[in-house]
């Protein structure tokens, strides 16, 4: 049985020019970045233009605006020690933040920050920008991970033109644009595994690198900011996957959206007795991904009976999933929290794969159904 | 996350389904830490239990407990599948994640209930 991956919010396969690379004899060879022989400077070298590359897909001005680190984790929680460290004030982010954020953001009442929370409304659109007004640091995400839905930064920074305005941008890149200078952030997050290159890559852009603070000190690599010898081979996959992810984009998102498009059809055609709630905001959303209620069921039953079909999908953040904890994204919402399946595309699905997996669908809610009310 | 057996328990169910009938007794239970609920139906005669089934609007743990528990009163006496525990289920379905007593609490409260109406008359 070939099996249907939906999950790439969760964690996206390797690209084909990434996997090709991380097995290359070049990749398997490189010396630390900080020698001065020749395998380091080919690793110096990679870093360097990878820096440039990723900087200019992702609209920075410069290629020192970009720190490599191990991932989207650490790069949400980096920026918001370096908007914080050594002051207090107000902390705001979105009632919708990845735990990446809103944790650390929540701990920063533990150092005397006043902390507090932007409502979502039913699409998790934020409607009031007035709590925001008077933040030192405000967190607002492109696209949530759970419901697809694009936030609007633009309004996040017309609120609150003094605050520190870090932007998780990890689901978005490589399925909507993402330009760091545009959007007035002061810093930007970046997720290796989301767009094809492996776990265990990030990057944080920062607008204004002088104002961060290292949470890890040691031998001063990343401009002293992020000591750690880098990943050369993980941060030149990096450079692989963003150049890829922001190449062609709308062409390849308007496709992406079409597939999904047909995919939430499909199902709903195929339940059209009780068909499944769509979440999130329709006019506004990646193009990826689809979050679809289905009354009366189990979302983990709904994954399993999925999974033992062949079609992998969430039931929500990945992260999360696991506690039996209703997700706060949709909670905060206040939309349906039970029965919520989480399907995100990725980039190469053809039309008769995603038919299939709508199929399947159909046949593991009707299944799970018929053990509900049995006739 | 779950066993072999359990899972098999989830993707092939045992007596899932509902029966009727003035002779039939009738047991629900929810798990009040999720909401999911079970529904057991059973028809007692010669005094064991002759024909059971089961519905559950819930995840594959109470699904698998549900028809586990089933499965076990399937032909045994009334007293004595009134000494059914929510280990027993627990040990058929082992290893049995801790995070989902409570779907083999429900599994089995539900098992009572129904025994217990029968024993009952009711």
């Amino acid at each position: 049985m070939r099996r249907i991956y939906l999950d790439h919010n969760a964690s996206s396969p390797w690209r084909p020019a990434v996997a090709q690379w991380m097995r290359s004899e070049q990749a398997a060879n490189l010396g630390n970045p900080s020698s001065f022989h020749a395998e380091g400077r080919a690793a110096r070298q990679l870093i360097e233009r990878a820096r440039t590359e990723i900087a200019a897909a992702l609209g920075a001005d410069h290629p020192e605006q970009v720190l490599f680190v191990s991932g989207g984790t650490e790069a949400n929680n980096l920026a918001i020690h370096a908007a914080t460290q050594g002051s207090v004030g107000r902390a705001v982010g979105t009632a919708i933040e990845h735990p990446a954020v809103g944790r650390p953001l929540a701990a920063l009442a533990d150092s005397g920050w006043q902390v507090a929370t932007l409502p979502v409304d039913g699409v998790g659109q934020v409607a009031d920008w007035s709590a925001a007004v008077d933040a030192r640091l405000l967190c607002v995400m492109r696209a949530n991970n759970e419901v697809g839905t694009i936030l609007d930064v633009a309004a996040a920074r017309h609120a609150a033109p003094n605050a520190w305005l870090h932007c998780d941008a990890i689901q978005a890149i490589g399925k909507f644009p993402v330009d760091f200078k545009a959007l007035g952030v002061d810093s930007l997050a970046v997720a290796g595994h989301k767009i094809g290159a492996p776990v265990g890559i990030g990057a944080l852009l920062v607008r204004d690198r002088n104002r961060v603070q290292p949470v890890q000190r040691g031998g001063g690599q990343e401009f002293g900011l992020r000591s750690g010898t880098q990943a050369a081979a993980l941060i030149e996959a990096l450079r692989l996957a963003v150049v890829e992810g922001t190449t062609n984009l709308m062409k390849r998102s308007l496709h992406i959206e079409h597939l999904r498009d047909e995919l939430e059809a499909t199902i709903q055609a195929g339940l059209a007795d009780n068909p499944p709630t769509i979440i999130g905001d329709q006019q506004a959303r990646l193009a990826n991904t689809s979050c679809m209620a289905f009354t009366g069921l189990s979302a983990e039953a709904l994954v399993m009976e999925l999974d033992a079909r062949g079609v992998a999908v969430a039931t929500g953040s990945a992260c999360s999933s696991g506690s039996g904890r209703p997700s706060a994204v949709l909670v905060a919402m206040e939309a349906p929290v039970h029965g919520v399946l989480r399907l995100s595309l990725g980039p190469d699905h053809q039309p008769d794969e995603l038919a299939t997996a709508a199929a399947q669908v159909v046949a593991a809610v009707r299944r799970l159904r018929q053990i509900a009310a049995p006739v | 996350m779950y066993s072999p057996t359990a899972m098999d328990h989830f993707l092939q169910p045992r007596h899932c389904g509902v029966l009727s009938g003035a002779d039939i007794a009738i047991g629900t239970a929810t798990n009040a830490d999720c909401g999911d609920t079970a529904r057991l139906t059973l028809r007692v005669i010669d005094g064991c239990v002759a024909h059971i089934a089961f519905s559950s609007q819930g995840c594959a743990g109470a699904i698998a407990a549900c028809s586990a528990t089933c499965a076990w009163l399937h032909g045994r006496p009334v007293g004595a599948a009134l000494g059914l525990t929510r280990q027993t289920i627990e040990e058929l379905l082992a290893p049995w994640p801790a995070a989902k007593r409570g779907c083999t609490q429900m599994a089995v409260a539900a098992a009572i209930a129904a025994l217990s109406a029968a024993a009952s008359g009711r």
